[in-house]
């Protein structure tokens, strides 16, 4: 199945772009795409999104199709074709 | 065009505890080490006026940057830039009381606080106007490298440098001090001064 | 007296072209600390109700707090307070970054009161304690860049600071608002109308008094610790400074919560085009920062290139991107960036002129208004041109058009008719803000119940609802958002009397603040303390307003958020279910359920007797 993931902020730096097509198996979950991400762009991509332990990095929000993935499944989330996955590192403002 | 990101994280381990061994702030580094110069990056400024702030601070416990010995300058549109001592003795010999001297290791000037008597002459001498009496104290004060600004700056624009690496530094900023780059921002972007 | 406080006050009289200094009394300090607090106990007690906010008989304030000007992180700010003109929420207040905050107590004072009317036009000058009440006919009717410069020259010193407003100001343009250092503005509820309806042009300070704490080594440590955290902190110590305020517009789009086309929608496909990062890439020079701030947010701007060209200046901000953007469906930062700078030329609210002029194309779109009525301007959704060119008739009342919606929604609607009340997106008549109520149901919330009307500050619920501080929140549910909204309305509250900006509670606790000022006033403030002074303040400028016939009639949203469902994005579908959380909200703040008035137990709990009296004589009505 295809996902769209997009980052911004740092995370467009860190990514190279800010949006790529990823071709992923079925049964797939957020963590594989960070897993893929990591893959091609390599072990930064995972600091800047986890933390030690594996889970999900403070202030860091994963939204798949515009909702946040905590009030989801967290990482393990199930992906579908079509999916969008975006990825923002801690944003603030007023 | 200037990175916000290269160091906006500040240089860990610089003088937040300010060793007053010298009769007064001093720089923060060992004896044995090579001269170094107070330097800045002046792309990197906003003009928040910390250093300002944290410099009066340091010296008289008070909240005042009026009353700091490095001055920030903001002149619209955009541009922003401390001023501060380069070192350069002139107020030395102009001092009628023999009151500014060049300490020997750290080749830094200072005021000794006990001959001055608040004249003045060295303010009309100094060609930065870096040096000021202060109007409670009465004594000159100028700055004395004790890291304060550099410490308390949030861009890391203010930073101590190798004696031989602020070359180019120096010459920049002076060639940049000495074109007419504000006003020619000014007419190319925003509005003509008042007559 | 304490420190961090210069412990006066400084009192005009306009009418009379008299001015004295008072003392700020102790027991102020320690109940109401400053800021906010300071303005609840003046107008409470000085402001009489039922008077015109455009009249001699309003009381404008100008305050800044303990921390303002000190080490503490982000303190040069400041605050003006008065009835407001623009809304029906009575209470009007407006912060502001830049330069004067400090200045004002440098020069040796807290706070400014100023009343009366002045005869003909006249500026402030405040100087080191001495002031001057000068003539300004000279000054009226200049915009606000030749304003700061005249004033300059005119004392021969370039580094005073200066407060000032525009020819909207002056011209009782209910939006107007006050201006500092050319670009910041204390912009909210229209009170650069109300110091244009004094004749007062500009205030400038200049001072070189200290500002002194009590333990001076003890203040050096809790701020060095305070600086770590905001270091560390991702947001104030990275994404603000690299992206300002507008790294908002794509997660609050993401979120399906950016409101376009005049809150019809929260999500449209073009956002990017007005992000944060967008405009690093395009139009941004550097970044800037308000004195002594350790964030550095601001944005500083130059558009070199196509019909705006020339256009530079600080900002946009998030708000004004999101105001003269994806609300008029605008997608291009370089005609954002054009009615921004015209906003700060001629001292206009950003929100409330971007927002009403997004209800004009709204109104336009719909036929209610026609060509004529808009003074042949073609008033589409994403026409930029005519949007910067409203901009400039609302702030100089040009035209038909620009003069009635110079009068601000409730006014302008009741002369349109036609059901155009109904498509206004404020709250007590000040226009909603960058976040869309129906995808962020806890911000819903708060812009009910923010004591100035539709204002996103006063309760800030995005950071939980989106960023995860304090807590992570969900958005779409209603749980818990009532305790989050009261909590940090409290704080809040404390943090703008103390008078420093709010930005740092990203990184902050009231700890931290309690720590702070402790070390600053010589008193033992603890994180309980802090927020009950924040809860007693809120309570009192609630008074303030309810004094007047504000209640919970009035502490509720725009029909579109309540019935009509979210057309499209991650919201589809969603309304606000308010009246739960206003009856919890109303619960937890000890208010009466069915006025929201503040009970006469909970004010004399939080030692506010007067308030009490007032409202027990409400609440038997």
């Amino acid at each position: 199945m295809r996902v769209h993931v997009r980052g911004f902020a740092t995370l467009a730096d860190l990514m190279g772009r800010d949006g790529i097509e990823l071709e992923l198996p079925e049964g797939s979950c957020v963590r594989d795409v960070i897993r893929e991400l990591s893959r091609r762009f390599g072990k930064a991509i995972e600091g800047a999104l986890l933390d030690g332990g594996g889970g999900l990095a403070r202030f860091v929000k994963i939204m798949l199709n515009g909702r946040d993935i905590d009030f989801l499944s967290g990482l393990e989330t199930p992906l579908s074709d079509g999916d969008e996955v975006l990825l923002f590192p801690p944003v603030g403002g007023g | 065009m200037p990175s916000v990101s290269d160091e906006v994280r500040h240089q860990d381990g610089a003088a937040l505890n300010v060793s007053l061994k010298h009769g007064g702030p001093a720089p923060p580094w060992g004896e044995e080490a090579l001269t170094k110069v107070l330097a800045v990056d002046v792309e990197l400024c906003v003009g928040c006026e910390r250093c300002a702030l944290m410099c009066a601070f340091n010296k008289y416990k008070v909240f005042n940057p009026r009353r700091g010995a490095i001055h920030v300058i903001k002149m619209e549109p955009g541009i922003d830039a401390p001023v501060f001592c380069v070192q350069c003795g002139t107020c030395i010999d102009a001092c009628p009381v023999g009151a500014l001297y060049r300490d020997p290791k750290t080749k830094v000037v200072l005021v000794d606080e006990e001959k001055c008597n608040g004249c003045g002459t060295c303010v009309v001498v100094c060609p930065y106007g870096a040096i000021h009496v202060d109007p409670v104290t009465k004594k000159a004060f100028k700055c004395t490298y004790c890291g304060f600004c550099v410490d308390y700056c949030p861009q890391n624009a203010l930073r101590f440098v190798e004696a031989e690496d602020a070359l180019w530094l120096k010459r920049k900023n002076m060639a940049r001090s000495l074109t007419a780059s504000p006003t020619l921002a000014r007419k190319l972007w925003w509005r003509p001064p008042l007559a | 007296m304490p420190k961090g406080y210069m412990g006066k006050v400084l009192r005009v009289d306009l009418s009379a072209e008299k001015w004295k200094v008072e003392e700020l009394p102790e027991g102020v300090m320690r109940n109401f600390v400053g800021g906010n607090g300071f303005a609840a106990y003046t107008l409470f007690n000085e402001l009489k109700p039922g008077i015109d906010p455009l009249g001699p008989e309003n009381i404008l304030i100008f305050a800044t707090g303990p921390l303002t000007g000190t080490a503490f992180p982000s303190s040069g700010r400041w605050a003006a307070y008065a009835k407001s003109p623009l809304t029906t929420a009575v209470w009007g207040e407006a912060h502001s970054g830049g330069q004067w905050g400090p200045e004002l107590k440098y020069a040796g004072f807290d706070a400014i009161i100023i009343t009366g009317r002045a005869e003909k036009p006249v500026w402030l000058w405040i100087d080191d304690g001495e002031v001057e009440i000068r003539d300004a006919s000279h000054l009226w009717g200049k915009d606000v860049f030749d304003t700061d410069e005249i004033i300059k020259q005119e004392i021969g010193d370039e580094t005073v600071k200066a407060i000032y407003i525009g020819p909207a100001g002056e011209k009782l343009v209910r939006m107007a608002c006050i201006m500092d250092s050319l670009y910041r503005a204390a912009g909210r509820c229209g009170l650069g109308a109300v110091m244009g309806s004094k004749n007062l042009k500009a205030i400038a300070c200049r001072g070189s008094q200290d500002i002194t704490v009590e333990k001076p080594d003890e203040f050096l440590k809790v701020v060095d610790e305070l600086i770590v955290k905001m270091k560390e902190n991702p947001v104030t110590g990275e994404a603000l400074p690299m992206y300002g305020t507008d790294v908002l517009t794509n997660i609050i789009n993401a979120a399906g919560g950016l409101p376009t086309y005049n809150f019809q929608q929260g999500w449209h496909p073009d956002a990017w085009l007005n992000s944060g990062e967008h405009m690093r890439a395009t139009i941004l020079i550097k970044n800037r920062g308000c004195r002594f701030c350790w964030i550095r947010c601001a944005r500083f701007c130059a558009v070199t290139s196509g019909p705006y060209a020339g256009v530079v200046g600080e900002g946009p901000e998030y708000e004004t991107v999101w105001a003269f953007g994806s609300n008029c469906g605008v997608f291009r930062l370089d005609a954002i960036h054009a009615a921004n700078m015209l906003c700060n030329k001629y001292g206009l609210d950003t929100i409330s002129t971007g927002n009403i002029i997004g209800w004009a194309m709204e109104l336009y779109e719909r036929g209610i208004l026609t060509k004529e009525d808009t003074d042949d301007l073609d008033l589409r959704f994403g026409n930029h041109e005519a949007m910067v060119e409203l901009v400039e008739r609302i702030a100089l009342r040009k035209g038909k058009l620009g003069d009635l919606l110079a009068e601000g929604h409730i006014r302008a609607a009741k002369k349109i008719g036609k059901g155009s009340e109904r498509l206004i997106m404020g709250v007590k008549g000040l226009g909603l803000p960058a976040y869309s109520p129906r995808a962020f149901w806890g911000h819903a919330l708060a812009y009910a119940t923010s004591v100035r009307g539709g204002c996103h500050l006063r309760a800030y619920m995005i950071a939980p609802e989106v960023l995860g501080v304090p807590k992570k929140m969900d958005p779409l549910t209603t749980e818990g958002k009532a305790e989050m909204c009261k909590f940090l309305q409290d704080y809040f509250a404390f943090v703008d009397s103390a008078l420093v900006c709010k930005f740092v509670t990203f990184a902050l606790t009231p700890e931290d603040f309690a720590r702070a000022m402790s070390a600053c006033t010589g008193w033992d403030w603890d994180a309980d303390k802090v927020l009950l002074a924040g809860e007693r303040i809120y309570n009192l400028e609630r008074m303030i307003q309810c004094r007047e016939g504000v209640g919970r009639k009035d502490d509720t949203l725009p029909e579109r958020f309540l019935k009509e469902p979210m057309p499209v994005g991650p919201a589809k579908g969603k309304v606000v279910p308010l009246e739960k959380m206003l009856d919890e909200y109303y619960r937890l703040r000890g208010w009466d359920i069915e006025t929201g008035i503040p009970k006469p137990d909970t004010l004399r709990r939080l030692g506010l007797e007067e308030a009490a009296k007032t409202a027990e004589e409400l609440l038997r009505r």
